[in-house]
């Protein structure tokens, strides 16, 4: 133990401990911007600046490591003007649209300004990043605009640390460094596979889901077609953290803003997991890939892997078949007149849906994905109020027990494992880095359900907290796995009674190939 | 190879040719610059004939790392890139440092503008800073050496490959070097161009293949450097000084010089001088000496009206100062740098406001983009200077420039933010009458078009 004197308090710490750590831990503030523990260490955006006695110019907490009677002052005049006037420059070059900006104010940046209570005296000098130039929209999911960027390093160090691969980079130097993908690319282009990872740790909205509220909304508002709208469940956990108060009925908030239908997942889970058991009984190795960045990953960096890649498409666009192919039917709607739209907390969702393994007949699977903050979004822009809302209607709602039915066979079909003393439903949590290693360790299992190690906290959609990363960020994770887990828990159902439905379902359909895909056709058209 | 050959190559170069003195003033003393201009630095025999690769012999031979640390000490030589870090302190880190694998690297990435001293070092005595890097990696304990050169020295890459091939090929590098059982070899990287490439970590993510930005510190490259191994880094100047402090001992190199500042620097003047060029002169000299002495003074019926010291990370110095000593205590009297010993001499026809403004545009162009002060910090540094040399100017401008510096100067990441400053800062603190003149619509040397009705 070595002693350190913070702001004229003596504190004893551990060795090897960063002065923002001994800072945290006896609930000194010291404001932080690029600093992520663990991901980004790079100490270049200068928000957490102090001074040591004895030490010329001032020096980064997040990255100082304490030494044996350290005299540290966090709070002094020049500590102060110093941090005030660092933010000052930032927002001298940043672009505020705060009013239409995916944030929706749960901003780090804004935060900060708020805090110390900047004044904008640098807005003439205009920033030269302003949208369009600023703007690279290469694919159908993730957006960069420069304008927003505070250049923390955030991204491209999760980019590096998720998919050991460097696809976002730094250009260009002084005053013109921009982030972009790497060489100039196109985002297409640049082996990105969409895990949405770097939309999740960048503080301000310098990297984006792609907008397609605008679209949705005008399909709403302006045109004759119905709008069916299917969830992932764990929305109800995005929208009760974001919102306070949150009324818990979203049926009621879909209907408000002009959805014909909503439902959850759980049909498309079921079929899924029916599906996915003939295969593992068939193949013996299967990945299973619900979340579309993997496959991209296999297909850009792991080709040999492909052929073990699970041929049933994803839960949701397995439901969005059958909504249209069946569901339509028993509602007297015409299927080319309905538009499906998914909520989803994964960005790559949004190219998936674009690729042509999800079309029958030039009818879509799913039309339109929103992630969780872009529903958000939605609902303030038409004045849904999210928070109070009459939900004793709830109940009426016939769609959400037919469905919760089938969830319950989805939980007995999973395996369920222990991590860190929670229940989850996934055979294994594999990382991305250790993932071919990994593989072949458990082939013998027979079936895999691969996930990026953090996935799960991507829960909110490119949305967090300041305080999820804070330095317990790990329990955090943990948290939310439990909280998904809870609900799938549910009342106890008749085996019999979904398989009725389930076949039901799979005799409406046209073809059945309709629910497969074929990545390894897909990968002989990339190579032309 | 032993000393019997060594010897033999001397005599029977020395044999046939004899290698006359060169100095550029009387009152030069060359000790660094020795061999400049008198051997041909393709030749590693007319090398070896003054001397040459002696004092890395007798490092290998009669001395082990901390003796020569020890006579380093001694000898009081700081860091000539600048930084004017004492290199034996410096080098008795990596002493405590444990690591499979050990890098030296001799910094030749030279970006200062008006800086060329370990040009000519590299183009005329390459041999010299190929001895002082194998001296340092015995003393750092390093098996492999790196230079950095610009790539802007095209004749320094050829002549520092012919002298590493000829080294090669004597057995000075390589495998069991001068039959001694140490192994050390050397590989050449040329920089792309950029001024932040000098800074040493900067350096080190270049040679490692990265975008070359500079990195937090600590971890210093004594502990965490290239290649996350103890990596030690040096000048050129450096180099060359410690090849000379090895062979003829300390007291030949600290009977020079100041009290904290020993030995000999090569100053290069330019600008407004009749007799500009590069001296090698005691540390210590007066401002005015060199300028009115050895340089001989202004140009004709022109006054010198100040002296920069230390280039774009150095400061003007004003007449009033003129008699205090060059060295490395420069600093504390007039928060300039001696720097690499660049000096530019400036008279009426130049305006300080504006060489102010063409100095900050040099550390917004060469900022590595990663800090937010520096990044930022200059550009409205930039548009608020440009303002006032455009007569638009007010007079709370003054205080906002001084308080951009300070912070600037305080918040950045490394040394470009850091210093990038010190020529406004120094120039509001010395010559604040001509920033206000620039307020009232008035250039002195008549350079800035700041009149009225300048639109
Ligand atoms: C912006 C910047 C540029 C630098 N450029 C050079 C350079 O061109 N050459 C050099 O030798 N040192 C340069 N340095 C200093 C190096 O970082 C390092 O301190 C030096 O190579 C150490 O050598 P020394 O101990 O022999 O002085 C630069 C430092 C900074 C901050
Ligand atoms: S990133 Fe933050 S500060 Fe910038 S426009 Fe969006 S909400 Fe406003
Ligand atoms: S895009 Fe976001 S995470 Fe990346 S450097 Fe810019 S602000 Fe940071
Ligand atoms: S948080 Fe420490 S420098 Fe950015």
């Amino acid at each position: 133990m070595i002693k350190v004197n913070l702001n004229g308090t003596e504190v004893e710490v551990e060795k090897n401990q960063t002065i923002l750590e001994v800072a945290n831990k006896i609930g000194t503030y010291i404001p932080t911007l690029c600093f992520l523990k663990g991901v980004n260490e790079t100490s270049q955006c200068r928000m957490c600046l102090v001074e040591i006695e004895g030490v010329r110019g001032f020096k980064p907490a997040c990255a100082t490591i304490c030494s044996d009677q350290m005299v540290v002052n966090t709070n002094s005049e020049s500590i102060k003007n110093a941090v005030k006037f660092n933010l000052e420059l930032i927002a001298g070059e940043h672009t505020f649209e705060c009013w239409n900006c995916p944030r929706e104010e749960d901003c780090e940046l804004l935060d900060l300004l708020r805090y110390f209570d900047i004044e904008h005296k640098y807005s003439k000098n205009r920033n030269k990043f302003t949208a369009p130039n600023s703007v690279i929209n290469g694919c159908n999911s993730i957006v960069f605009d420069s304008g927003k960027c505070v250049l923390c390093h955030r991204c491209i160090s999760t980019c590096n640390k998720t998919t050991k691969k460097d696809v976002i980079s730094f250009h260009n130097r002084g005053e013109n460094t921009i982030v972009k993908p790497v060489h100039n690319l196109n985002i297409s282009e640049s082996g990105c596979i969409y895990c949405g990872n770097c939309i999740q740790n960048c503080p301000v909205s310098a990297i984006t889901e792609s907008n397609s509220v605008n679209e949705v909304l005008n399909l709403l508002q302006n045109t004759n077609k119905k709008l069916i709208v299917q969830y992932d469940s764990r929305i109800k956990y995005f929208l009760t953290e974001t919102v306070a108060d949150y009324s818990e009925n979203l049926a009621g908030l879909f209907q408000e803003v002009g959805f014909k239908h909503s439902f959850d997942l759980s049909v498309g889970e079921a079929v899924h997991d029916f599906l996915l058991n003939d295969e593992i009984v068939k193949n013996k190795t299967v990945i299973e890939a619900s979340d579309f960045s993997i496959v991209n990953y296999l297909e850009i960096y792991n080709y040999d892997l492909l052929k073990y890649l699970s041929k049933v498409k994803s839960p949701h666009t397995l439901q969005g078949i059958f909504l249209k192919q069946h569901y339509c039917k028993d509602l007297g709607l015409n299927a080319e007149d309905t538009i499906v739209v998914s909520i989803l907390p994964n960005v790559s969702a949004k190219a998936e849906i674009e690729r042509e393994e999800y079309d029958y007949k030039s009818l879509k699977d799913v039309d339109y994905v929103l992630t969780f903050r872009e529903l958000l979004r939605l609902f303030r822009r038409v004045g849904a109020d999210v928070n109070i809302y009459d939900y004793a209607e709830q109940e009426k709602l016939e769609n959400i027990n037919y469905l919760k039915k089938i969830n319950y066979f989805t939980k007995n079909q999973k395996t369920t494992t222990t991590l860190l003393g929670e229940e989850v439903a996934v055979d294994y949590i594999v990382d991305i880095n250790t993932f071919a290693e990994t593989f072949k360790q458990i082939d013998s299992y027979g079936y895999l359900n691969f996930n990026f190690s953090n996935s799960f906290e991507f829960y909110s959609g490119g949305q967090h907290h300041i305080k999820s990363y804070d330095l317990n960020q790990e329990n955090v994770y943990w948290k939310n796995i439990a909280k998904i887990n809870d609900y799938i828990a549910d009342e106890e159902i008749e085996i019999t009674d979904i398989e009725k439905i389930y076949k039901k379902l799979l005799n409406a359909l046209p073809e059945k190939t309709m629910l497969y895909t074929d990545f390894q056709k897909r990968k002989i058209l990339n190579n032309k | 190879m032993t000393l019997n050959k060594l010897t033999e190559i001397k005599n029977s170069i020395l044999a046939n040719k004899k290698f006359k003195k060169i100095k550029n003033d009387d009152r030069e003393i060359r000790l660094i610059l020795k061999n400049v201009d008198v051997i041909d630095p393709y030749s590693i025999e007319e090398y070896i004939a003054n001397d040459g690769y002696l004092a890395a012999y007798k490092a290998l031979t009669e001395m082990n790392r901390e003796s020569i640390i020890e006579e380093i000490k001694k000898s009081g030589l700081r860091g000539r890139s600048g930084g004017a870090f004492p290199t034996g302190i410096k080098w008795s880190f990596s002493l405590s440092v444990e690591a499979d694998e050990k890098y030296i690297i001799c910094n030749a990435d030279e970006g200062i503008p008006g800086d060329f001293i370990d040009r000519i070092l590299l183009e005329k005595d390459p041999h010299a800073i190929v001895e002082g890097l194998i001296i340092g990696a015995i003393a750092n304990d390093a098996n492999k050496g790196y230079f950095y050169i610009r790539k802007e020295y095209l004749a320094a890459h050829k002549t520092i490959e012919k002298a590493i091939f000829a080294a090669r090929k004597l057995g000075f590098l390589g495998k069991n070097i001068f039959d001694q059982g140490y192994d050390f070899d050397i590989e050449i990287r040329i920089g792309a161009g950029s001024y932040v490439c000098g800074e040493e970590t900067a350096l080190m993510e270049s040679i490692e293949g990265k975008r070359g930005t500079s990195r937090a510190k600590p971890p210093f490259p004594a502990v965490r450097g290239l290649f996350g191994k103890p990596t030690c880094v040096n000048n050129v100047k450096t180099l060359a000084s410690v090849t000379k402090i090895i062979l003829n001992g300390a007291e030949s190199f600290n009977k020079y010089g100041t009290e904290n500042s020993k030995g000999t620097n090569i100053f290069s003047i330019s600008g407004k001088v009749k007799k500009p060029g590069f001296y090698e002169l005691p540390l210590g000299i007066s401002i005015r000496e060199l300028i009115f002495g050895i340089c001989q003074g202004p140009l004709a019926g022109k006054t010198i009206t100040s002296v920069l010291v230390g280039g774009p990370a150095g400061g003007f110095v004003s007449e009033d100062k003129w008699n205090s000593p060059l060295d490395y205590d420069l600093f504390h009297i007039n928060r300039t740098m001696l720097g690499a010993g660049g000096i530019v001499v400036i008279d009426e026809t130049i305006c300080i406001v504006d060489m102010c403004l063409m100095f900050l545009e040099f550390g917004l162009e060469e900022s590595c983009g990663k800090c937010s002060p520096c990044r930022y910090g200059t550009k409205k540094q930039i548009a608020i200077l440009k303002s006032i040399i455009e007569g638009k100017g007010k007079p709370e401008d003054l205080e906002e420039l001084k308080n951009l510096s300070e912070h600037i100067l305080s918040s950045s990441l490394c040394g470009l933010g850091m210093s990038t400053s010190f020529p406004l800062l120094s120039a509001l603190m010395n010559y604040e009458e001509l920033f206000i003149e620039h307020l009232n619509h008035k250039c002195r040397a008549n350079v800035c078009k700041c009149g009225e009705n300048n639109d």
